[in-house]
């Protein structure tokens, strides 16, 4: 038993094992990107072959990001991290100095002599060292004597405080997911609508939405330059208070903030039978539906067309001025066509029915949001920026200086060992060298060779 | 239309340059590599001139689109080209880089619509600090998938041919481009975190969540994967060189997707960039 939880240790804190859970989340989240997310199962069959359509409906591919295997590939990249850090960086430090033969280490310089006296030699090595934030430590062995200079021994923690930024991150987001919660309103001009867990009612007052007309190489487009909504907000026990709303500008409720996020229009739909109201009007935004008293056909409002030019077509202009509903019918709920309804103008279905629409209404799409985990997730994400920064930009580094007496000199030997191999250190070292070699040269030290 | 001559100045600049630091590269002269570092120092005022003229002119934060942003992502690339070949002697880099350069500014120019105001999601402060920080990550990856390349093709020749072509022979070793490659990836990956973590923070100002899982978020976050991946497997010895520049290029098509890829073939809440 112990044998065995040793073994999977051993293998959560091997560095492949975990590139490989990466790679796995890698393409996790590549067929997030590619795949439309959270759409009802219409949308894929309407976008996709069937067969993909339903392949990609059985492996939950829809809502990847919130599915088992996601959230299973993260929980096991942190049990990774986590084997990782108890049993390589924490116990990684660099090894106490030892006196290894300086020839063997791959980073070594060639052996000089200086004359004088070995303690003043030392002593200019350490001070040169020291303005540099070497740290040194002594020994003395049979006459020879070691010098070890250490530089950002600390910065092996990088790692683990990287590590530790990760697993912060991850518990911000549990505590969202435990603690939080988040919604979209979509408020007609005139409607009141409540967010249901602070019991805060948003009364639209007015919502006005601006756009400008530019010329391009491409055609004219219209873009938007500003939408605000102006809310009544009535929070309990206290008194109603005016409001505008803009992007970029949420209101803050409490720690509930209130976002303006977007906007639509709604129109009203009524369906006719021998020219008399059937159903409706019924109010319906972009995504609803109103259906055909016994039949399984009813009409999605897909999207809204501002403007129909003179022989019907829809333009790209999003102001309302000859407006439109763009319609999807539906069978069962499988889509069988698409037709545009333009307003005041009723359009005969099947058999003696008809469908009409009136004049648009504004509506403004709000989200609200309560996320106790943000300030957690914040501080994680600044300590594994940190930990990344520390384990890029500061390099452990050790030298190793020999002074072994020599007739009536001493010979002075040098080598160096990182954290990161010695290649990546190489060019820093010969420069360090080059300068020890002119610091004793200038000093009492008389170089013989 | 000054600021378009401005960019095609910057264009010519940067070809002229390519030309003379791959002649300087081939012939290892004096003369063509000073002429190249001329070019890409010029080059890069002209495309710094440009969106300044932009800002401006129009009163409109150049980097609203990929006109703006392509035009940064060619000049920060050799901007950090000229910091690293300057440190690390590296003007060999400057021939493909100024290409690519080029190409990058020639591309923004297709996209030039003329001065169209910002949508109200962009019209944050935010603009300044993250769409700069994320485009100057793009550059530092753009210059380490150069390095890898190069690596790859002289371990191509290495494992065919004894005698090296002496332009080849001429640049550093093999392990000296493994560490020029980790050098600038550790200059892109903490840009590009600094990036995600901007833009979250203007998501969560803009869209009410740091977080919504957009094709360009998600691509973003792919692409920090492969370059933590990248970081964590340049600790061994076995993943040094060639499969350690094979997964920086992974890297920059993972960035070239997110950059472009995403902008222009993936519908989502950074659809407005394009």
């Amino acid at each position: 038993m112990i044998a065995t939880l040793r073994a999977i240790r051993r293998l959560f804190a091997n560095i492949l094992f975990a590139v490989s859970l990466f790679a796995v989340w890698g393409v996790l989240t590549l067929i997030g990107v590619i795949v439309v997310q959270d759409r009802d199962a219409a949308y894929y069959f309407a976008t996709y072959p069937a067969p993909l359509a339903r392949l990609l409906l059985r492996l939950g591919l829809d809502g990847i990001y919130h599915g088992p295997a996601y959230i299973g590939v993260i929980g096991l990249i942190l049990a990774s991290l986590a084997a990782c850090t108890f049993s390589r960086v924490i116990p990684a430090r660099l090894s106490r100095p030892r006196r290894l033969s300086i020839t063997h280490m791959p980073l070594h310089d060639a052996s000089r002599l200086f004359k004088g006296d070995v303690s003043a030699l030392r002593a200019t090595v350490d001070a040169h060292l020291r303005s540099q934030g070497w740290k040194i430590h002594h020994e003395t062995e049979r006459g020879v004597e070691w010098s070890y200079a250490d530089r950002h021994h600390w910065a092996r923690r990088g790692v683990l405080i990287a590590h530790l930024g990760f697993v912060i991150i991850t518990a911000g987001i549990a505590l969202s997911w435990a603690r939080g919660f988040s919604g979209f309103l979509t408020p007609i001009v005139g409607e009141t609508v409540t967010i249901p867990q602070i019991g805060a009612r948003l009364h639209l007052i007015h919502f006005a939405a601006r756009f400008t007309t530019i010329a391009t190489r491409h055609g004219i487009i219209y873009q938007p330059m500003d939408y605000v909504s102006t809310i009544d907000v009535q929070r309990p026990h206290t008194v109603s208070q005016r409001v505008e709303l803009r992007v970029n500008h949420p209101l803050d409720l409490d720690g509930t903030l209130i976002y303006q996020s977007s906007y639509g229009e709604a129109i009203p739909i009524t369906l006719l039978r021998h020219g008399r109201r059937l159903v409706g009007p019924a109010v319906l935004t972009e995504g609803q539906s109103i259906a055909l008293p016994g039949s399984p056909m009813s009409f999605r409002y897909t999207r809204f067309i501002g403007r129909l030019d003179g022989r019907g077509e829809p333009t790209k202009d999003p102001r309302p001025s000859r407006p439109a509903a763009l319609l999807t019918a539906l069978a069962a709920g499988t889509p069988v066509g698409s037709l545009v309804l333009p307003v005041g103008k009723p359009l005969p279905l099947i058999a003696d029915y008809a469908i009409a629409a009136a004049w648009p209404q504004e509506v403004s799409g709000l989200s609200y949001r309560y996320d106790p985990g943000l300030p957690i997730v914040a501080l994680g994400a600044f300590v594994l920026l940190s930990g990344l920064c520390i384990c890029v930009y500061l390099l452990p580094a050790r030298l190793y200086f020999e002074w072994s007496p020599c007739e009536d000199r001493w010979r002075l030997s040098v080598a160096a060992t990182t954290v990161k191999g010695t290649a990546i250190f190489e060019e820093e070292f010969h420069r360090i060298v080059t300068a020890l070699g002119t610091t004793l040269d200038d000093g009492d030290g008389e170089r013989t060779s | 239309m000054i600021a378009e001559y401005i960019l095609l100045g910057a264009l010519s600049a940067y070809l002229l340059g390519a030309i003379a630091l791959f002649t300087h590269l081939i012939v290892r002269d004096t003369l063509s590599c000073r002429i190249g570092i001329v070019a890409a120092i010029g080059g890069t005022i002209a495309a710094f001139a440009n969106l300044i003229a932009r800002d401006v002119t129009t009163g409109i934060w150049p980097l609203t689109n990929l006109y703006g942003s392509l035009t940064l992502f060619g000049a920060m690339s050799v901007v950090l080209f000229l910091c690293f070949a300057a440190r690390y002697r590296l003007w060999f880099l400057g021939g493909p880089i100024q290409l690519a350069a080029a190409m990058i500014i020639a591309y923004a120019l297709s996209w030039n619509e003329g001065a169209i105001p910002a949508v109200p999601a962009l019209q944050s402060y935010w603009i300044k600090i993250h769409v700069p920080l994320v485009v100057s990550a793009y550059a530092a990856f753009l210059v380490a998938a150069t390095l890898s390349a190069l690596t790859l093709i002289k371990i191509a020749y290495t494992q065919r041919e004894r005698n090296l072509p002496s332009w080849l022979a001429a640049l550093p070793t093999l392990v000296q481009l493994d560490i020029l490659t980790y050098r600038i990836i550790g200059v892109g990956l903490p840009l590009l975190t600094i990036g995600i973590i901007t833009g979250a923070w203007w998501a969560k100002e803009a869209w009410g969540a740091y977080w919504q899982w957009d094709p360009k978020e998600t691509a973003a976050l792919l692409s920090w994967i492969i370059y933590a991946s990248y970081l964590h497997l340049h600790t061994r010895r076995a993943w040094q060189g060639a499969r350690s520049a094979w997964l920086s290029l992974l890297g920059f098509a993972s960035i070239l997707f997110c950059y472009l890829g995403v902008n222009l073939w993936i519908s989502g809440l950074h659809s407005y960039v394009s």
